[in-house]
């Protein structure tokens, strides 16, 4: 019952383990500016590095590599933009987020 | 013995001695008590159901749309976590708990969120928490359960291949 939310979400392109490995963070261009938001994850002194990771790569996707860049942004710079997407789309993966306890928050694109 | 065993089908299996299960066990109880009195500890409800956005009233609309589903999927993922524990093997040396594959990742974030909780009943701001002498002493209970569950945490994520690259201790899991 509880396990569905965790990995298999159709916005995770099939969900799971098995879903498609993206190498850059997820910004979509096929709408106008001023609908993108930010959804910023920031620095705590709890969650682990290699959990961070793991997050990130479960919920949008991303390659080790992508997964560990933004993870160390986070940790050295305090926070990183993990994608930009639509309003709808940016409040599911802060749902996600929170649901693994990272600190996330969203902000308007501007720019 | 490693105290977490990745078989080639993706399950776990978590061999713990006597003890450390028992505090293990003691987990959901402690959740769930947080979870159904909000007075019980504002700085942990923030901590686990942190504000999306700075305006307030568009942080307001946004808990009234997500606020009860966060809250169902965390109260869901105890539960979850207290039948894992129902139907862990006694042995001699200790107990195991088998993981279907499907079940690892809530496993794990179960396990944050405690220790989320403990990090913040303690006061921990500093990313080099673990080295802090004086957090040491002020809490033993809640800092030795603390390292345990850092502990038990990244041996689950070293057997996933998420090893920390700041991360002290020796990995304790096998692949087989």
């Amino acid at each position: 019952m509880i396990l569905e939310p965790f990995g298999n979400d159709p916005a995770e392109g099939g969900g799971g383990t098995g879903a498609q490995t993206v190498e850059k963070p997820e910004t979509q261009t096929d709408v106008r500016l001023d609908r993108l938001w930010n959804v910023i994850v920031w620095d705590d002194p709890i969650n682990l590095m290699s959990y961070v990771t793991y997050v990130f790569q479960k919920i949008f996707g991303y390659s080790e590599q992508l997964a560990s860049k933004l993870m160390m942004e986070v940790h050295t710079a305090g926070k990183s933009v993990v994608s930009t997407v639509e309003r709808e789309k940016a409040e599911y993966y802060v749902g996600r987020l929170h649901q693994y306890g990272l600190q996330a928050t969203l902000e308007k694109q501007t720019g | 013995m490693p105290i977490i065993q990745r078989r080639k089908d993706g399950s776990l299996a978590v061999r713990l001695p006597h003890a450390e299960g028992i505090v293990l066990m003691t987990l959901p109880f402690r959740l769930k008590r947080l979870l159904e009195d909000e007075k019980f500890n504002k700085r942990v409800i923030d901590r686990l159901f942190p504000r999306t956005y700075e305006d307030e009233d568009e942080e307001l609309e946004y808990r009234k749309l997500m606020g009860e589903d966060l809250l169902s999927r965390k109260k869901g993922a105890i539960e979850f976590f207290e039948k894992t524990f129902a139907r862990r093997k006694t042995h001699p040396w200790g107990i195991e708990i088998d993981l279907k594959p499907e079940e690892v990742d809530p496993w794990i974030s179960l396990l944050n969120d405690m220790r989320l909780y403990l990090g913040i009943e303690l006061g921990i701001e500093d990313n080099d928490w673990s080295a802090d002498n004086d957090l040491q002493s002020c809490d033993e209970e809640n800092v030795v359960l603390l390292h345990f569950l850092t502990y038990l945490q990244q041996a689950v994520l070293d057997s996933l291949g998420f090893e920390d690259p700041g991360f002290g201790f020796e990995d304790d899991s096998e692949i087989v």
